[in-house]
């Protein structure tokens, strides 16, 4: 190295900014060239008063106090803001809960809309189909039910009630798949003390969540049976109408197992 | 307050040095106050932006700058042009010694007599102790800005401290 580019890098040596490769460059020449050790010296004493001056100067140190202002005001911010931040999140909170609480009630209410259209239509289809025989499509087996629309028809076939479970004779007079304003039903016509008991399965719709008990001309009870529902429909007593049920859910629950 | 306490560790440890390069830009005590409150705060509103790890003292320094600015801009004062002070660098023709004898007021004011681009670049670099690459980003300028602007600041400190030594020593030979 010659003095010449020593002297270029002299600042950047004395402020450690160059490589390591370069300082030991500079530290070969300085031991061999004492007017540039000279220079050295008296750019690192300039630096070293520069630095002592600013240090030493008491017109350019802060107070205390304002040290300590700087620390109160910029806390004072902090603390303003995290509260601003905690309404906000309390603020979003809240409308995250009514928007789930919504969600459910609105979920609610479509749920007893459709179980209310469902049982409705069971109702209607025993009233056309079971008692009256006017329905506008006719009924067909549940074998070529099971063919057109869904394998499920079939199990149908063998259901037989749980005589156990009633008090007299309950027989099976008729089984096929009606439809009832457009909604097909796998049905079971049974006869109990010689009135009509219709087991209706709207095969399509999903079970309902639990069980229900309505009264409008005909008395109905839903159930959920696998993942269908089964309606019990007839204008008998509330009590055998019970006893129909119970003497059904089992038999439907081992035929629809798996479906 | 967890934001809060990492700003209370990082930065505000700075605020004396921070006070110290402010007023010595400012040479007024009242808005270097007004200039280091007003960074605080701005840096604590971005203080997300910090990278950690990283020096937060040229973090500070930068933010300072900025917000000075902006101040001399609202004051219709035109704000510093770089070239204009690199010209008048330029025309040093020879880097006189160093005296021998310095004191606080003789090197504060060759320092407060250079052009401010020059008298930052040395501040940040022999007080503050900043690397010249954290003194780009204090500034906003490249790199290589910021060593020519040491190498000619030194030597027009150096012409100022001379200047200043030998007119001493005139008077003292006026003396009877």
């Amino acid at each position: 190295m010659h003095c010449r580019e020593l002297l270029a890098l002299a600042d950047s040596y004395l402020a450690d900014q160059l490589l390591v490769e370069t300082n030991h460059a500079i530290l070969r020449h300085l031991a061999e060239c004492p007017q540039c050790r000279a220079e050295i010296e008296d750019r690192r004493r300039l630096r070293d008063a520069l630095r002592g001056a600013f240090q030493r100067s008491a017109t350019l140190q802060p107070s205390s106090e304002f040290l300590a202002a700087v620390g109160d005001r910029t806390r004072s911010i902090a603390g303003r803001r995290d509260a601003g931040r905690s309404w906000r999140a309390a603020l979003a909170i809240a409308a995250a809960l009514i928007l789930v609480a919504t969600s459910f009630a609105l979920q609610a209410w479509l749920s007893a809309r459709r179980v209310a259209e469902l049982t409705r239509a069971a109702a209607g289809d025993h009233r056309d189909c079971a008692l009256q025989f006017r329905l506008s499509e006719q009924p067909i087996s549940l074998e070529e039910a099971a063919r057109r629309f869904d394998p499920v028809y079939r199990r149908f076939a063998t259901v037989n009630p749980d005589a156990g479970r009633v008090k007299g004779p309950l027989t099976v007079v008729a089984r096929h798949s009606c439809v009832f304003q457009g909604r097909r039903f796998a049905h079971i016509v049974l006869s109990y003390h010689d009135q009509l008991v219709s087991v209706l399965v709207p095969v399509d719709s999903p079970a309902l969540t639990s069980e229900i008990r309505t009264v409008d001309r005909e008395r109905v009870i839903g159930f959920p049976t696998g993942r269908f529902t089964t309606f019990v429909v007839s204008a008998i007593a509330a009590e055998d109408l019970e006893r129909v049920a119970d003497a059904m859910r089992d038999p439907l629950s081992r035929a629809l197992a798996g479906a | 307050m967890k934001g809060w306490t990492s700003f209370e560790a990082e930065a505000l440890p700075h605020a004396d040095r921070l006070f110290r390069f402010a007023m010595w830009l400012e040479r007024d005590r009242a808005a270097a106050e007004d200039l280091v409150q007003e960074t605080f705060v701005q840096a604590l509103q971005s203080f997300h932006r910090f990278a950690p790890g990283t020096n937060c003292r040229a973090w500070l320094l930068k933010i300072l700058r900025h917000v000075r600015s902006n101040r001399l801009r609202a004051r219709r004062r035109s704000p510093v042009v770089a070239d204009i002070n690199d010209t008048i660098a330029d025309t040093v023709p020879f880097i006189p010694p160093i005296p021998q004898q310095l004191t606080d007021e003789d090197v504060l004011q060759a320092l407060a007599a250079l052009p401010e681009p020059y008298q930052q670049v040395i501040v940040l670099c022999d007080v503050e102790d900043l690397t010249y690459k954290e003194i780009a980003m204090a500034l906003d300028v490249p790199i290589g800005t910021v060593m020519s602007r040491l190498h000619r600041g030194r030597a027009l400190l150096r012409s100022q401290l001379a200047r200043a030594h030998n007119a001493g020593r005139r008077n003292e030979h006026a003396l009877p």
